[in-house]
C-alpha cells in the first residue's frame, strides 16, 4: 500500500504534470517547429497538444487497470516476471536517459548565454546537488514545491508578454504556407518539448481520488501546457521575420535580450534564472520517476537510496552529451525511446490486459 | 549530521568557485559607450570607440576617452583598441552605434554580425547613420557642456519623441534587415557646426544605405508607417484665395491623431496598387494671419492642408521607391497576403517595387486651435 505521507491530492497531481513538461524544450521549441511548420508552427504545438491528449488517456487507461500499482509493480503482473523486470529496466533507462539530456541541454544553454568560463562539471555538480535535495524527498514534498514553482510560468508569461511592444503580426501569413503536411511534421517537433506527462505511470497510485479526476487532472495539465508552449511560439513567431528565425536557436531570449527596463538591463538573464527553477524541476520528475524503480529493484521500496548513484549515472550522461555527435545520438535514442516505451508499449499492454480479462471472465 | 556539514562544505566552495570562473568586475573593465564605424582608406575598417569613465568620487564628472583603430572585422579593431587601453574593454553598456555614410553604403550585416552574436553585447543600443564620417562627430567630444555620446543618445530619444526618426535598436532591425520583403530606415545624424543635427531618415535597401529623406518627409514617413511619437509637427505654407485679398503666411500644426489604413491591392496585369488612407485629427499651434472663427476659413484650410500633406506624401513615397526602399514592407504584405502575387515578383523585387503604384489620400480635420481663435 502506498504510505500516508507520500499521497498527493488531485490538484496537486495537476501541478505534477505542468511541471514535469516544461523543461528545456521551451526556449529552442520556436525555432525547431518554424522550421518545418513556418508562420503554422503555433497550430503545430496545439496538434502536438492533441496527440499528448490521446496518450494520456492510453496511459491512463492502462494506470486505471492497477489503481495500486506503479508502473514497476503492473509490468509484472502483466507479462510475466523476467520480461516485466527487463522492461521496467528499459523504462528506468528510458527516464535517466531524458533526466540526462534535459540537464545537458540545461548545461549548454546556461554556458553559452550567462557562464562562459565556468567549466562544465562545476554547472552539473551545481544543479544536480540542488535536485538531489529535493528528489531525495517524498512525492509530497515534491509536489507541494511543484506548485509553488508553478508561479515561476506566470513569471515567464509576464516577461514574453512585453515582447509584444514591438510585432509584426503580417510574419505568420500565410499560416499554411508549408502546408498541413509539414504543420503535423512540426507537431512531431513539438511533442518532445512537451514530455514528462510519463509521470503519470509512476505516480497514479500516489494520487487521492477516483480515476476519472485522476483523468482531469492531467488533462488539464497538458491543456495548461501546451496552450502556454502555443503561445510562446506564437509570440516569437510575431516578433522575428521568418529568415531571421532560421538563425536564432532560442528565439524566445533572443528576444527578451533587447529590452530593458530602468533598473534592469538583461531581462534575458532574468528569465534564465526563473527558466533554472522550471527545468530543475522538470529534472526532479525524471529522476523520481527513474529512482522509484531503481529503489523498488535494489532498496525494497525506498527511492532515496538510489538517488545518489542515479545522480552519478546522469552527471557521466551529461558529461559526454558535451561532444554533439553524443548529443544527437541520446536524442535520437530519445525520439526511439518515446515512441516506445510512452506510446507503443502502453498501447500493447492495454490490449494485453483487456484480453486476459475476457479471458477470465 | 555529518553528511550535513558534508553538504554545507560542497555547496559553499560550489558557489564561491563559480565567481572565480564568470567574475568581470567593473573596477577592470572600461566600457564602451559607443562605437563608430568607417570606412578606412584602404578599404579597412575604421572603428572609434568612446569610452566612458566612471570617476571615483561623485563630485568630478565622468570623462570620456576616444580611440582609433583599423581592423578588418569589427572585433578586431575592438582587440586592437584592447591592446591600447588599460584594464579589460567591455561593450555590454554601450549605447550608441554610429556608421558613417561611406561605410553604411556598402553591407552593414558584417559590422553588426558580431554584435548579434555576442551574448554579452547590449542589443538595445541606438543606431545611427552619420554623413561624414562617425569618427567626426565621435571626436566633438562634447557638445555645450554634455558629452557626446550623453548627447547623441538623449538627442535621438528625444526625436523619436517628436516623430522625426524611428524608434530603432540594433535588436529591433534585426528581422527586418533578414526579411527579404521590407527594408529598416535609421536616424541620420550631421554635424553642424559643433553641434549634432538629428532631422531625417537614412534609408536602406538590403543592408545598404540608399537615400536620406528630408525633415518633413521624414515625419509623412512614420505617419504612413504609423509610428507616430508624441509630438508631430509641420509648417506649412498658406497660400488661399481669400475673398480679395491674397493671404500669403506660415502655419504651424501637430498631428494629435492619426489612423492609417493600408491595403495592398493586385490589379489586372499584376499591377500592385498600395492604397494609403490617413485621417488626421491636427491642431493650429502657430497661424498668425487670420482668425480660425469662421468655418469657411476652416473648411476652406482643411482642404488646403490635405491637398498638401497628399502631395508631401506622394513624394516621399517616391523618394523611397527611387532609393529602392521598401520602409512600409510591401513585399512583405505580399508575402503574407498575397503568396502567388509574391512569387512571380521576388525575383528583381528591387525592380519591382519601383514600379508600385502609391496611391495616398490624407483627409486632415482642424479639432483643435489653441486657446485663441
Amino acid at each position: 500500500m502506498i504510505p500516508e505521507k507520500s499521497r498527493i491530492s488531485q490538484g496537486q497531481f495537476m501541478f505534477v504534470v505542468v511541471q514535469s513538461q516544461v523543461g528545456v524544450g521551451i526556449l529552442s521549441l520556436p525555432n525547431k517547429v518554424q522550421a518545418s511548420a513556418k508562420g503554422g508552427g503555433w497550430i503545430s504545438v496545439l496538434i502536438a497538444g492533441l496527440a499528448i491528449q490521446v496518450i494520456i488517456l492510453i496511459l491512463w487507461a492502462l494506470c486505471k487497470q492497477f489503481p495500486s500499482d506503479t508502473i514497476y509493480s503492473f509490468l509484472p503482473k502483466i507479462t510475466g516476471k523476467y520480461l516485466g523486470n527487463l522492461l521496467s529496466f528499459a523504462y528506468i533507462s528510458y527516464f535517466l536517459l531524458s533526466a540526462g539530456t534535459v540537464l545537458a541541454k540545461f548545461a549548454d544553454v546556461v554556458e553559452r548565454w550567462i557562464l562562459q568560463e565556468t567549466p562544465r562539471w562545476a554547472l552539473l555538480i551545481l544543479s544536480l546537488l540542488t535536485c538531489m535535495y529535493l528528489a531525495m524527498e517524498n512525492l509530497r514534498v515534491i509536489a507541494r514545491l511543484f506548485v509553488i514553482s508553478s508561479l515561476t510560468i506566470i513569471v515567464m508569461l509576464v516577461l514574453t508578454l512585453m515582447g509584444y511592444v514591438n510585432v509584426n503580426f503580417s510574419y505568420i501569413f500565410p499560416i499554411t504556407e508549408a502546408g498541413w503536411g509539414k504543420i503535423v511534421k512540426g507537431a512531431t517537433e513539438a511533442l518532445f518539448p512537451l514530455v514528462g506527462y510519463e509521470i503519470i505511470l509512476v505516480i497514479y497510485p500516489f494520487v487521492e481520488g477516483k480515476s476519472g479526476g485522476k483523468l482531469k487532472a492531467a488533462s488539464l495539465g497538458n491543456m495548461l501546457i501546451t496552450l502556454f508552449y502555443a503561445f510562446e511560439v506564437f509570440t516569437c513567431l510575431i516578433i522575428f521575420s521568418p529568415a531571421v528565425m532560421s538563425e536564432v536557436p532560442e528565439p524566445l531570449l533572443y528576444m527578451l535580450k533587447g529590452f530593458s527596463f530602468q533598473l534592469i538591463q538583461r531581462i534575458d538573464l532574468i528569465f534564465l534564472s526563473v527558466w533554472v527553477f522550471v527545468v530543475s524541476t522538470a529534472m526532479v520528475a525524471w529522476i523520481y520517476m527513474a529512482t522509484v524503480g531503481l529503489g523498488r529493484f535494489f532498496h525494497r521500496g525506498e527511492h532515496k537510496k538510489a538517488v545518489p548513484y542515479a545522480m552519478f549515472i546522469l552527471f557521466i550522461l551529461a558529461m559526454m552529451a558535451q561532444e554533439p555527435s553524443i548529443s544527437d545520438f541520446f536524442d535520437r535514442m530519445l525520439k526511439i525511446g518515446h515512441y516506445t516505451f510512452v506510446v507503443g508499449l502502453p498501447l500493447i499492454l492495454l490490449c494485453f490486459t483487456y484480453l486476459i480479462r475476457k479471458r477470465r471472465t | 549530521m555529518k553528511r550535513i556539514y558534508c553538504l554545507c562544505a560542497v555547496i559553499f566552495i560550489l558557489l564561491f568557485m563559480t565567481g572565480c570562473w564568470d567574475q568581470d568586475l567593473l573596477k577592470n573593465a572600461r566600457l564602451i559607450f559607443g562605437e563608430g564605424f568607417d570606412l578606412a582608406p584602404n578599404g579597412k575598417l575604421q572603428s572609434t570607440f568612446l569610452i566612458r569613465d566612471v570617476p571615483a568620487s561623485e563630485q568630478q564628472s565622468p570623462k570620456n576617452d576616444i580611440i582609433f583603430t583599423v581592423g578588418n572585422t569589427t572585433r578586431e579593431t575592438r582587440d586592437h583598441a584592447d591592446d591600447q587601453i588599460s584594464r579589460h574593454l567591455r561593450g555590454y553598456k554601450n549605447r550608441i552605434i554610429l556608421i558613417g555614410e561611406e561605410m553604411a553604403k556598402q553591407d552593414i550585416y558584417p559590422i553588426l554580425d558580431f554584435f548579434y552574436r555576442d551574448p554579452k553585447s547590449a542589443l538595445n543600443a541606438r543606431i545611427g547613420v552619420t554623413k561624414g564620417k562617425a569618427a567626426d562627430i565621435f571626436s566633438l567630444k562634447k557638445v555645450g557642456n554634455v558629452l557626446i555620446g550623453e548627447e547623441i543618445d538623449e538627442l535621438i530619444k528625444s526625436k523619436e519623441e517628436t516623430t522625426t526618426v524611428p524608434k530603432v535598436t540594433v535588436e529591433k532591425i534585426y528581422p527586418i534587415m533578414m526579411d527579404p520583403g521590407e527594408d529598416f530606415v535609421l536616424p541620420y545624424l550631421v554635424e553642424k557646426r559643433g553641434r549634432v543635427d538629428v532631422s531625417s531618415i537614412a534609408m536602406f535597401h538590403n543592408h545598404q544605405f540608399t537615400g536620406v529623406l528630408t525633415p518633413d518627409e521624414s515625419i509623412m514617413y512614420l505617419l504612413l508607417k504609423d509610428q507616430k511619437g508624441k509630438v508631430t509637427r509641420f509648417t506649412r505654407k498658406i497660400n488661399i484665395r481669400n475673398g480679395h485679398q491674397n493671404s500669403n503666411d506660415f502655419l504651424t500644426f501637430n498631428v494629435d491623431k492619426s489612423e492609417q489604413k493600408m491595403k495592398v491591392l493586385i490589379q489586372s496585369g499584376n499591377q500592385i496598387t498600395v492604397k494609403l488612407d490617413l485621417k488626421w485629427k491636427v491642431n493650429i499651434i502657430e497661424y498668425p494671419k487670420d482668425r480660425l472663427n469662421e468655418k469657411k476659413m476652416v473648411t476652406q484650410l482643411n482642404q488646403y492642408l490635405s491637398k498638401e500633406m497628399t502631395d508631401l506624401a506622394k513624394d516621399t513615397l517616391k523618394k523611397m521607391q527611387k532609393a529602392r526602399c521598401d520602409g512600409l514592407g510591401i513585399g512583405r504584405q505580399l508575402m503574407a497576403f498575397h503568396p502567388r502575387i509574391w512569387k512571380t515578383q521576388k525575383e528583381g523585387w528591387d525592380s519591382n517595387y519601383q514600379k508600385v503604384h502609391f496611391a495616398p489620400v490624407i483627409q486632415v480635420e482642424i479639432t483643435k486651435k489653441g486657446i485663441i481663435n
